[in-house]
């Protein structure tokens, strides 16, 4: 019997994790064809290095979630099982007008005992609001908390002004979007991340790029680099057909399923040929396309000179309206250079997106507190990567569809077209292997049931 | 609690620093503070301002100094945390902070300190019981007469095992405490102490080599409480038989005697 | 006939205790001339009658039989330290016993006359002893004190059951060749009857922890065998001083006083608190106190008997026995003409000590020269 053909479209995480599983799932012969548009798979997990030195930095996703203090963690899982070793990451200072804040004894000292009281009751509130153990199941959950309220309601709460600016400048990178445009229940999620009971963050050591790297040296898949997809119908007889472009050629093939994990940014460059499936695509983005943005600055510098008032992984900064600063350097034990990134995120991310590497380089140099030491002297290189709409969460109170609707758009005259992305759960990388476990655990059943199936 | 007037040198000399001769430390007191079956030596010392901008490097490197003279096998912690550093090694610690928060570090230092001794006991208790777990082994698989005279040995390895288990359960939780939020000065430190020595992978190991020392002296005890049971029942079994072997002689004596005197036809 | 080997050379292949040497050495010494002033002279003249009657001799097989189960336990402590198997050890011991039983029958046979094929000597008694300690070895202490206690309290109501004044009319054991004479004679009425004498070899066995120390190879305190030894004798003394003046009835199985035919209460118990205290003191004093040349010089010497010693309860009844008979033939066509009255006591002393001092030489040369011994041939055969 012929083997079953399926295709991937995109080599991202969603893809690389949905061909992984679909091959360790599948009860019967599988040939997998991943299309990438662009030259490397892996997307938005990057670990480039400088030019001027042989040093790494994360330039996508910085970091991972970790819930297995709560419950099972099917990241953590597989990247225990694809023998990758990790290494926790951990920071809470907050850097307001030049002052450390690191902890609530800071909060109560330089911010002032109400800004103390404030930070204690929101911490309360956020607590109440939510469990760990439903702040771990939120991403599955089908409704939201029906709430119309927005995040900026809550924050228009906390008195004094400076606690609220210490919150929101905590929360700002996290969100990627204003308190004004997400829901409380979104809000407060982002708030209690900080709390150790309720996730940790992590990161791989050797860089986050490996993950990616291990999972493409796993699959046995076809990968078509440079390859992009551009439509994707069906056939008179009955099978799926992909039409994608390589070197000004364009190619047509047929593939009895077919698996789109893009990024929402990406997904309406694709032309789903088909009334139906050209109407469920449609509706599907606009209730998805919530596009948030980030920017990377990350600057290499002669030596870590800001350790000696901060020495967190990572800590937050009252500049572009909130960001957070990554100390890369601190990843690694044998680092002899300093590396710091930006993650910029939201409004101050889309417009910044404009300015040029050297102008956002300057910038970034620009908003170190003097404190922390003469960034311009010790600078080396500094690299710039942009991410705008790379990321799409619902807003606050907007219902999520059921986990299988999210996943097959159209289910009667394409039941075996299948979609993949973080922002059909949480938006992060876990988020990502949720959907992809889901989708290559529905087609190996599939397969199973299906003619020349097992079952 | 003693508190003593000492030197800041390992050699009993104040601390001097970058030759200069300037007494950086100085006479400071020195506190001897029972930490499970130890004793730590603390040394607290006020930061010169709050925001950690003091001119404190020097002061840090003599009292890194003083610790690491302690010469334990264990070299010195030093864990840096917004403008307050706490300098520890099992038998000395140092702490310099903002006068604000010296209260609540030391005692988040001493909580991590009493851990830490606990558990250095328990590792060395669970290194001594294992060293003997070769010998005791082939007692969880057969203890008959021949190990009887190991029986007294094995209940008290027996009992310490189960001891040392109890101990585990016992600092589990303040090992294992849950990390606080929002964070505090005191908290993070002793997070950060307790992260930088492992102390609860280092319960894990521990823990795993209870398992195996529980394993084992859990069925050394049951094979000598079942042998005990088994040479009660025996000796009853053989005083039955000595009293029926003693009676059945008696009868053969007396059937024999009988024949003996039977007049023969 | 007041003699007795030992289980043959049990604890050859173990390091060897001067003690029990030394005391084994005593005791064939003893055996050799109460046998030769008993045999030869007993009732030659009045003066021999007034000597023999001061010859110790109830002393030698109480200690003979006693060490036979010390060495026992010392020989299956070190078997079975050495790998041993129970089974294995089972089947030497009773291979062991067997071939005492058999050489014990020929010796009767051959040495005495053939009615005395079935008198129950010394031999035999070893041989059935030795095969009593394998199943010993296996039973609880307790059950052994008990089957020990036992044995001692029975043995009197057994005598008197099997009515043993009416086997030794004559002044000795005097049989039918019948089962009910024969099977008797083993238990109760013989010379070396299972009953009491078997008290000696399972003693010997429960004491050895108790002198030696627990692992039966260390050396152990003095304060238990002497409180043991004390308890024994002081029971001894009991027996010996209240039992007379007890009322007729409850004086049972002739038993009064101090006899060895048969073996008096007293007499087991007084016998073993001599040999328990002698083998203690002596292990005191040879193995655990400090060597020197005198020590060496006796371990040197008391060697050989130690390890002969069954071969010299055998030769030494030969070299004076045979000639007894062979003279009495020709004197008076009766084997038995010259027999307790073929020469004066101090002659019979003489040859005696003369026989001590040839076996001294013969065996030293056996040992010397690897010539085969009986002792040789009983491992070869049973281990």
């Amino acid at each position: 019997m012929h083997p079953r053909r399926i295709a991937i479209v995109g080599g991202g995480p969603g893809g690389l994790f949905t061909a992984w599983l679909l091959e360790r799932m599948a009860s019967r012969r599988i040939e997998l064809t991943i299309y990438e548009a662009r030259d490397r798979v892996g997307g938005k997990v990057l670990t480039p290095s400088f030019d001027s030195a042989p040093v790494r930095y994360e330039a996508g996703a910085a970091e991972f979630y970790d819930y297995s203090a709560v419950d099972e963690d099917p990241l953590r899982h597989a990247v225990a099982m694809l023998g990758l070793p990790t290494q926790p990451l951990g920071g809470s200072a907050v850097l307001l007008d030049d002052t450390v804040v690191g902890t609530a004894d800071d909060v109560h000292d330089r911010l002032g005992p109400a800004a103390h009281a404030a930070l204690l009751a929101f911490d309360e509130r956020a607590k109440a609001a939510q469990s760990p153990r439903r702040f771990y199941a939120s991403g599955f959950d089908a409704v939201a908390d029906g709430s119309s309220r927005r995040f900026d309601a809550v924050m228009d709460a906390v008195h004094p002004p400076a606690a609220r600016r210490y919150l929101e400048t905590m929360l700002k990178s996290d969100l990627a979007t204003e308190p004004c445009r997400t829901s409380t229940e979104y809000g407060l999620q982002n708030y209690l991340m900080n709390d150790p009971a309720y996730m940790g963050l992590y990161c791989i050591s050797g860089g986050n790029e490996q993950l990616v790297q291990a999972l493409a040296a796993r699959v046995a898949a076809s990968v078509r680099l440079q390859e992009p997809v551009m439509a994707i119908g069906r056939t008179a007889s009955g099978s799926l057909w992909v039409e994608s472009r390589r070197g000004g050629q364009t190619l047509v093939e047929a593939f009895d399923t077919v698996i789109v994990a893009l990024p929402m940014a990406h997904l309406p460059l694709v032309r789903f040929v088909g009334g139906r499936l050209e109407a469920a695509l449609a509706a599907h983005c606009a209730h998805h396309a919530h596009p948030a943005h980030y920017l990377r600055v990350t600057i290499l510098f002669d030596r870590p000179f800001w350790r000696r008032r901060v020495r967190d992984a990572f800590f937050m900064l009252d500049r572009f309206g909130g960001c957070c600063l990554y100390d890369e350097s601190a990843r690694d034990p044998d680092a002899t250079h300093g590396v710091l990134g930006w993650l910029i995120a939201g409004t101050a991310a889309l417009e910044s997106c404009a300015r040029s590497d050297d102008e956002l380089v300057a910038l970034a140099l620009d908003s170190l507190p003097a404190s922390l030491g003469d960034g311009r002297a010790a600078f080396r290189e500094g690299r710039v990567h942009r991410w705008p709409g790379a990321v799409s969460a619902l807003p606050g109170g907007e219902r999520l569809a059921p986990v299988d609707q999210r996943h097959r758009p159209e289910p009667i005259d394409h039941p075996d077209l299948f979609l993949v992305g973080d922002y059909l759960f949480d938006s992060t990388l876990n988020g990502v292997l949720d959907s992809a476990s889901h989708v290559a655990g529905w087609v190996a059943a599939r397969l199973a049931e299906g003619p020349g199936g097992a079952a | 609690m003693i508190r003593r007037d000492a030197p800041m040198d390992g050699n009993g000399q104040p601390v001097r620093h970058d030759g200069s001769g300037q007494e950086v430390l100085g006479q400071v007191r020195v506190e001897e503070v029972p930490v499970d079956d130890a004793v730590l030596e603390l040394v607290v010392l006020p930061a010169a301002d709050a925001d950690g901008t003091r001119d404190g490097e020097g002061q840090e490197a003599a009292a890194l100094a003083w610790v690491a003279a302690c010469r334990t096998d264990t070299p010195p912690v030093q864990v840096p945390l917004y403008g307050t550093t706490v300098i520890w090694s099992p038998s000395r610690a140092a702490i310099l902070a903002p006068h604000a928060a010296l209260v609540a570090v030391r005692e988040a230092l001493l909580d991590f300190a009493r851990c830490d001794a606990a558990l250095r006991r328990l590792e060395g208790e669970a290194g001594l019981l294992l060293g003997r777990l070769d010998e005791d082994a082939p007692c969880a698989v057969e203890f008959d007469e021949r190990h009887i005279e190991r029986q007294a040995s094995l209940e008290e390895r027996f009992r310490r095992s189960v001891r040392l288990r109890a101990d585990l359960a016992d600092l589990a939780p303040a090992v294992l405490r849950p990390p606080v939020h929002p964070p505090t000065l005191a908290a993070q430190l002793g997070e950060r102490l307790r992260e930088r020595t492992r102390l609860a992978d280092r319960l894990e190991f521990v823990q795993a080599k209870a398992d195996v020392l529980d394993r084992v002296y859990d069925l050394c005890a049951q094979r000598v409480g079942d042998f005990a049971i088994a040479r009660r029942h025996l000796r009853l079994e053989w005083v039955i038989i000595v009293l029926l072997a003693a009676e059945l002689v008696v009868l053969l004596v007396e059937v024999l005697a009988g024949l003996g005197t039977t007049p023969t036809p | 006939m007041t003699s007795a080997p030992t289980a043959g050379r049990a604890s050859d292949e173990a390091a060897r205790l001067p003690s029990i040497d030394v005391l084994r050495t005593v005791a064939i010494c003893l055996m050799i001339v109460v046998h030769f002033v008993e045999n030869l002279a007993a009732t030659h003249d009045a003066w021999s009658l007034a000597m023999n009657r001061w010859m110790p001799a109830g002393a030698a097989a109480p200690l003979f039989t006693f060490l036979a189960g010390v060495n026992y336990r010392l020989w299956c402590t070190q078997r079975i330290a050495r790998g041993t198997p129970a089974a294995a050890l089972s089947k030497a011991t009773i291979r062991r016993g067997l071939f005492l039983i058999g050489t014990g029958f020929a010796f009767n046979v051959l040495v005495w006359l053939p009615e005395d094929t079935f008198n129950w000597d010394v031999l035999t008694f070893v041989g059935l002893a030795l095969i009593s300690l394998d199943v010993v070895r296996r039973m609880p202490v307790s059950a052994v004190a008990l089957a020990l206690v036992l044995v001692l309290l029975t043995s009197p109501v057994l005598r008197v059951i099997a009515d043993y004044p009416s086997y030794w009319s004559r002044s000795w054991f005097d049989y039918d060749v019948t089962l009910s004479d024969v099977v008797l004679g083993c238990l109760v009425v013989g010379y070396f009857p299972l009953a009491p004498w078997l008290v000696f070899p399972w003693a010997g066995y429960l004491a050895t922890p108790l002198i030696f120390g627990g692992d039966a190879s260390a050396c152990g305190g003095m304060r238990r065998p002497l409180l043991a030894t004390a308890a024994l004798g002081a029971l001894s003394a009991v027996a010996c001083l209240v039992w007379p003046h007890l009322p007729a009835g409850l004086r049972i199985g002739a038993a009064d006083g101090w006899t060895m035919f048969p073996a008096s209460t007293a007499y087991v118990l007084g016998s073993l608190a001599i040999a328990m205290l002698s083998l203690t003191a002596l292990h005191r004093v040879l193995d655990r106190g400090p060597s020197s040349a005198w020590t060496a010089s006796l371990v040197h010497w008391t060697g050989p008997f130690s390890r002969h010693s069954f071969s010299i309860y055998v030769l030494h009844h030969l070299v004076h026995i045979w000639p007894l008979w062979i003279a009495g033939l020709v004197v008076g066509d009766d084997p038995t003409a010259l027999w307790q009255v073929a020469m004066p006591a101090p002659l019979a002393l003489a040859l005696a000590l003369a026989c001590i001092v040839g076996c001294v030489a013969l065996f030293a040369w056996v040992d010397r020269a690897r010539l085969p011994s009986l002792e040789g041939a009983m491992r070869w055969l049973c281990d």
